[in-house]
């Protein structure tokens, strides 16, 4: 509520108030989230467990025979092509699942920059499976 | 949605997104248009790429 009532100045009647209000006490729900689990780690947020890729995309382990090369060449991707801060991100947020507004506390950074690098991070490892020959049709090859 | 096209969705990134920055300043607005059945896509192409994206198990 306070934090609400500290930003009605910002507020210009584009919207309802109460679609206004909303807006920050998601944002502001989030941010404590993750600020629980930059005090709470379940994992440290550099932790590196490979194995862990193929469930965070679904894929399916009685399938491994078909996706394991994709995964292999994604995981060399990651290593060779991306920046050491959008590796650290990569791996923060898709192995370890460390929520955005935790790895804006911990890299002592904003929402907008950590989506950059973790934008950018993702146009260059696509851009590597590509060159690989991963894509079709601009998707990525399935079996 | 398999592994395939979860990967491929998180891979695949617009050159038209705003970003969260440009998000969080017109959701309010785009959330209403949404809601009342406004073309907020083609309104808004840049804050629906932002959206869009759901890189892993429906984060981010």
């Amino acid at each position: 509520m306070v934090g609400i009532t500290g930003k009605l100045g910002q507020f210009r009647g584009e919207s309802r108030f109460t679609t206004w209000a909303y807006k920050f006490v998601i944002f502001e729900v989030s941010a404590k989230i993750g600020r629980h689990f930059w005090r709470h780690p379940a994992i440290p947020f550099d932790a590196e467990d490979w194995d862990r890729l193929p469930d965070r995309f679904g894929f399916d382990p009685a399938q491994e025979i078909a996706w394991r090369d994709l995964l292999t060449a994604l995981h060399q991707a990651v290593d060779e092509q991306l920046t050491a801060r959008q590796r650290r991100v990569f791996v923060a947020f898709v192995l370890n699942h460390v929520p955005l507004d935790t790895l804006v506390i911990e890299l002592a950074s904003n929402r907008n920059a950590i989506y950059k690098t973790l934008f950018d991070a993702r146009r260059k490892l696509r851009a590597a499976l590509a060159a690989d020959g991963y894509m079709g049709d601009d998707c990525l090859r399935s079996p | 949605m398999n592994g395939w096209s979860a990967l491929d969705r998180f891979l695949r990134t617009d050159p038209r997104d705003v970003g969260c920055a440009g998000t969080v300043e017109m959701l309010h607005i785009y959330a209403e248009l949404a809601a009342a059945g406004d073309p907020v896509k083609e309104r808004y192409p840049g804050v629906a790429a932002h959206l869009r994206v759901r890189p892993v198990r429906g984060r981010l």
